[in-house]
């Protein structure tokens, strides 16, 4: 019976690694292989570089023969590096205009009153009960040229003449901001909710206005909120290939529809595998950072 | 407070050099005047007037929800009033905010920053006041060691015990020498020793500093032994304000005496009534005599009151009959320094007496089912009209 619960414990704590290996570790092995491997045109599309029936001798000699030709390629080209950059430029500049967004809303609902919050919450969430495409289509109908939006603008006299918002940089924000608000709210509430409110009026009884209070008190408290908002905003964005694909013009360059291209157009596995393993490499310095603010914030609320 | 005959409030007067209270020429440092505070229907204050004086150690004292908090939170600034005016050093408070007035709080839960180290949290008001960096640093390396933790300066909140945290919270709120400190169940926290010796404290610190104090609390205890007043309220008013000594010993109703202590009551009616005594009858028929000289009609419904210490319990009937009862011994509760004895009464009624063991009686101590007489001297029972 003893035995039984220790291999029972154990078997919990090496669940999650289980999970990781098969989800993550494995797939993530399979596409640096590949990203090191020669396209060709074959079923799959590239030339095996290491082989499983080669034998413990035989994988030696594979493994020496693993061509960097790709990455070399990726350094080589323009348009990876241009991408790349455009990439995380796009990411960091939708990424601040959530959180410019996000914050007061999240304030806001946080200072509601006690009964109105899980309705506030519920409004956040409601649109992911939709299909994201489906969302992001609907943007295209509210911004083309004679869109909900140039109507409204028109008509109001704000404006003489439509704007061309549809496939530029703009609409990618709108896009961007508009579906990874909840990630940037949900965590901000989660912190501004728990914050003590008697902080506020032990500032205030020191001698503080609100408005100095907010920024002494409120604000560096939130800090770890604002932290995990912008991360779970940044890092899916710099990969995000549907809404520059939909909303982006030609000139929207962003890695993932660079990937995508490569994969669909191109049939080029081994170049988008190594596209895949850089992006993942620049992300894990972001996600390195946030685990570490993770950690410190666990051990302050200790 | 009539309760109380003349001849006693004169010892009490010797006893303690400052009453301020009973010097009609002394100008109030607080004023409550009228006061009442109303959520939507719910009134926590109740056109209740009250004067407060310069270093003043005073308490409020009640059960939870019975408005002390929001009397205090009013002087701080969190609550608006409804109506009425309250007056600090003359000044009415209705449109100062919090973050102007010449008062400091000690919050129940601390409120310590938790981002800030112990010294930024005390520097915090000071920051806000704009005084200069050597003069902050100045005030607080005294605040430091007025409530030595002078070792603990660059901890966190965090990184402290409870006991510390309430040093912090309360050098904060004495760094920037407020004219009136509030303390919102500032100990409520701690365990019991630890309490006891930080009562201590803060009645030294007040003296040393002069300024005038104000704690609320649930704890009579504590209330007794830190304060100079005490007020005792009850659903939105005052029941009774008075030194502990006299509000103690002449409580001016059954939920006064009940709060403060523990008390005996028996339901009467006044008999008789002639110069500083009262005669009474139970229900039983039984006769009880008061020294009192409380306002009393003869036929009013009245309550004979002991405290349970000064009942004296005894197998023989004493010789002097005046108010004594027999009954049964019910329970017994042993407390290490005193014996506290719960006893049937032949009415049926419940008493307690409590004995003080100065010697253990080995030999033939009281005990459960015993038949015992309980007594108390004119001098030491009191007469509760409401």
């Amino acid at each position: 019976m003893k035995a039984l619960s220790a291999i029972g414990r154990r078997a919990t704590i090496w669940l999650p690694y289980l999970w990781l290996l098969v989800f993550f570790l494995a797939p993530f092995a399979l596409v640096a292989k590949l990203s090191l491997s020669e396209p060709a045109i074959a079923q799959p599309p590239y030339l095996p570089v290491f082989n499983w029936a080669d034998g413990l001798s035989g994988w030696w000699a594979d493994i020496r023969s693993f061509s960097f030709s790709n990455y070399l390629f990726l350094s080589e080209d323009a348009l990876y590096w241009k991408s790349y950059l455009s990439s995380l430029q796009i990411a960091i500049i939708s990424t601040f205009l959530t959180l410019l967004i996000g914050y007061p809303l999240a304030y806001g609902m946080a200072r509601a009153p006690r009964n109105w919050r899980p309705i506030l919450v519920m409004l956040v969430i409601l649109p992911f009960w939709t299909s994201f495409l489906i969302r992001v289509y609907a943007w295209i109908g509210i911004l083309k040229k004679e869109g909900l939006l140039n109507q409204f603008l028109l008509a109001m006299g704000v404006i003489s003449e439509p704007l061309t918002l549809l496939n530029t940089n703009i609409a990618v924000y709108i896009g961007i901001v508009y579906t990874y608000l909840p990630f940037m709210v949900l965590p901000l509430y989660a912190n501004l909710e728990r914050q003590d409110q008697s902080l506020l009026e032990a500032a205030s009884d020191l001698g503080c206005t609100a408005t100095g209070a907010f920024w002494k008190i409120t604000w560096p408290l939130s800090y770890p909120g604002v932290v995990a908002g912008c991360m779970l905003v940044f890092i899916p964005a710099v990969g995000e290939f549907v809404i520059p694909s939909l909303l982006g013009g030609s000139q929207t360059l962003m890695i993932g529809r660079v990937l995508f291209d490569e994969f669909f157009q191109n049939r080029d596995w081994p170049v988008s595998s190594a596209v895949a393993v850089v992006l993942l490499l620049l992300l894990s310095v972001p996600i390195m950072l946030f685990q570490r603010s993770e950690a410190r914030a666990r051990e302050a609320g200790r | 407070m009539k309760t109380s005959s003349k001849s006693v409030q004169k010892t009490l007067q010797s006893r303690t050099a400052f009453q301020p209270w009973n010097d009609a020429d002394a100008v109030p440092f607080i004023e409550f005047q009228n006061v009442t505070k109303r959520y939507g229907a719910v009134v926590a204050i109740d056109n209740l007037s009250l004067s407060i004086f310069e270093r003043e150690f005073f308490a409020l004292l009640g059960p939870s929800g019975c408005g002390k908090t929001t009397l205090m939170r009013m002087l701080a600034g969190f609550e608006t009033v409804t109506e009425g005016v309250i007056r600090l050093a003359g000044q009415d408070l209705q449109d100062v905010p919090p973050y102007r007035r010449p008062v400091n709080m000690m919050f129940q839960s601390y409120a310590l920053f938790p981002h800030m180290s112990v010294e930024k949290n005390i520097a915090f008001g000071l920051k806000q006041e704009g005084m200069g960096k050597g003069e902050i640093a100045d005030r607080v390396a005294a605040m430091l060691s007025l409530v030595k933790m002078e070792a603990l300066a660059a901890r966190k909140p965090d990184q402290l015990s409870g006991g510390q945290r309430q040093r912090v919270a309360l050098a904060r709120s004495l760094a920037k020498q407020p004219k009136l400190l509030l303390l919102d169940e500032p100990l409520g926290a701690l365990d019991r020793k630890l309490r006891e010796e930080t009562q201590f404290e803060l009645m030294d610190l007040q003296e040393t500093l002069g300024i005038t104090f104000m704690i609320v609390t649930h704890d009579q205890e504590e209330a007794m032994t830190v304060a100079d007043r005490i007020a005792v309220m009850d659903t939105g008013r005052i029941v009774q304000i008075a030194p502990p000594v006299e509000m103690y010993e002449w409580p001016n109703s059954r939920y006064v005496g009940d709060f403060l202590g523990d008390i005996n009551l028996v339901e009467c009616t006044v008999q008789k009534r002639s110069k500083g005594t009262i005669f009474l009858e139970t229900l039983q028929g039984q006769l009880l005599t008061v020294d009192s000289d409380v306002d009393v009609e003869t036929g009013q419904q009245v309550w004979f009151a002991t405290r349970p210490e000064k009942l004296a319990i005894s197998r023989t009937k004493p010789k002097s009959a005046k108010n004594c009862m027999q009954g049964e011994v019910w329970d017994i509760a042993y407390l290490g320094g005193m014996t506290l004895y719960k006893i049937k009464l032949d009415d049926g009624n419940f008493a307690k007496v409590s004995v003080i063991n100065q010697a253990v009686d080995e030999a033939a101590p009281i005990t459960w089912e015993e038949m015992v007489y309980i007594s108390c001297p004119p001098s030491a029972a009191r007469v509760l009209t409401q």
